[in-house]
């Protein structure tokens, strides 16, 4: 099987996302390739939305893709601990519809990244992975969700710095 | 592969009892849908002897093979369209390009690309990235404007080209998705109706159309040959009449036909 004309069309697309990238100034959502010249597996550090448990933490994130990208969804999981219903504790599995079959090419990486981000705004305690975060919501106990989401917060999401300027790129 | 040298159906109905088993779900479409790891499309198999020689067709249960007989009175020859979700719009899209490369339909071709190099700016309008869109328009484009009106051996390569994995008609099916998208969100009041149990068309068109495992719906296949200006004739074998076959025609102009079985559609070619 061929996968160099496949890898040709996600190599593409994928410089073209870096491009993008290295081009906005989103003080948000960083996200960039593990390394210079690698295409398939980036990081990202997301600042913890205002006004949610979250605020005031840096949560890395991984996003790899295979060489079936933009055709099928980024892997993507939290590397930072966090306490939230659809995302499991311990191995930083996320559940988000668009993630699995809601995918469509039409979204990229950094839109992936701000559905997650919009996700921690915004959990949905119908479909958790995380029962106990899943049940104080469904409960309507959103003072014991908060409280414990902000412990955690605290405990796992405080040691990032979030960059403030792209780091010089290595040529 | 396939044996199809048998042209006539089988006069038995292979070694099944004449009753149907009482455990039988009865909704479960007696066809078996290609294989998910099968080619993009097949080669041209003579119809419908193809379809009799593969599939299980029970006559002493459904009305498939008269149904397939009563086509075979208009239709010749079949292809056989990976089933993975994409089998309309892969469909559509292969029906679409062979057409065009028609010396004949060169207009048409014409027309199209013009089209879809326009198609960009009114995706962007409606908040698609345009540089994230731009890819997918490029692999259309080019199989649109590669597409020479040529002799019998060009479309040989044509085949060959639409159905390489790794060639532009993966991202070319997909873009039909947003196309037809952008047809719906364009006529609000066309579709609206029709949608009402969705929160906007907006959030139906991402959920229901672009996601590439999303089959196709009745909705989308008529804002795609509105959107491209084409006419899909569709014949339904749905087992029902042993006397007729319902066919459905969406759209107007050069036609593409298919043929549906519950859950999939292949395409099928005129005597």
């Amino acid at each position: 099987m061929n996968s160099a004309d496949l890898m040709a069309m996600t190599s593409k697309r994928l410089k073209k996302e870096l491009k993008q990238l290295e081009k906005s100034d989103d003080n948000t959502i960083y996200l960039r390739p593990i390394a210079v010249g690698e295409l398939l597996r980036w990081n990202a550090l997301l600042r913890g939305p205002p006004g949610s448990p979250y605020d005031g933490g840096v949560y890395g994130i991984s996003v790899n893709v295979d060489s079936t990208y933009p055709m099928s969804p980024p892997n993507i999981r939290f590397v930072t601990k966090i306490f939230h219903p659809n995302v499991n504790y311990n191995t930083g599995e996320i559940c988000l519809d668009i993630l699995k079959k809601e995918w469509s090419p039409a979204w990229s990486l950094i839109s992936a990244c701000r559905a997650v981000l919009s996700l921690m705004d915004d959990p949905e305690a119908s479909s958790p992975l995380n029962c106990d975060a899943g049940n104080m919501i469904r409960a309507g106990d959103m003072d014991a969700f908060n409280a414990m989401a902000r412990m955690y917060n605290g405990e796992n999401a405080m040691v990032w710095e979030f960059p403030t300027t792209p780091p010089k790129k290595n040529t | 592969m396939s044996e199809l040298s048998s042209s006539e159906p089988p006069s038995e109905p292979l070694s099944e009892p004449p009753s149907e088993p009482p455990s039988e779900p009865p909704s479960e479409p007696p066809s078996e849908p290609p294989s998910p790891t099968g080619p993009f499309v097949s080669d041209l198999f003579p119809f419908p002897s193809h379809l009799l020689s593969t599939q299980n067709y029970s006559t002493s249960t459904s009305h498939f093979v008269a149904q397939l007989n009563l086509l075979s009175e208009t239709y010749s020859s079949i292809r056989i369209v990976k089933g993975d979700g994409s089998c309309f719009y892969r469909s559509f899209l292969y029906g679409l390009i062979t057409i065009l490369a028609e010396p004949e339909n060169e207009s048409e071709r014409l027309r199209i690309i013009e089209y879809v190099q326009k198609s960009i700016i009114t995706l962007e309008e409606q908040g698609y990235d345009p540089l994230i869109m731009e890819g997918f328009q490029e692999e259309l484009l080019e199989l649109l404007t590669s597409t020479i009106p040529s002799s019998r051996s060009g479309s040989l390569n044509l085949h060959t080209t639409l159905t390489d994995p790794h060639g532009p008609s993966q991202m070319s099916t997909w873009y039909c998705r947003p196309l037809c998208s952008s047809y719906i969100k364009s006529h609000p009041e066309t579709f609206t109706p029709f949608l009402l149990s969705y929160p906007s068309l907006d959030s139906y068109c991402k959920s229901e159309i672009e996601p590439s495992s999303i089959e196709s719906s009745e909705i989308s296949i008529q804002a795609i040959v509105k959107a491209f200006g084409v006419k899909v004739g569709v014949e339904y074998l749905d087992g029902h009449d042993e006397e007729k076959v319902v066919r459905h025609v969406f759209g107007e102009g050069l036609e593409i036909n298919m043929l549906y079985r519950p859950g999939h559609y292949d395409l099928i070619y005129k005597k």
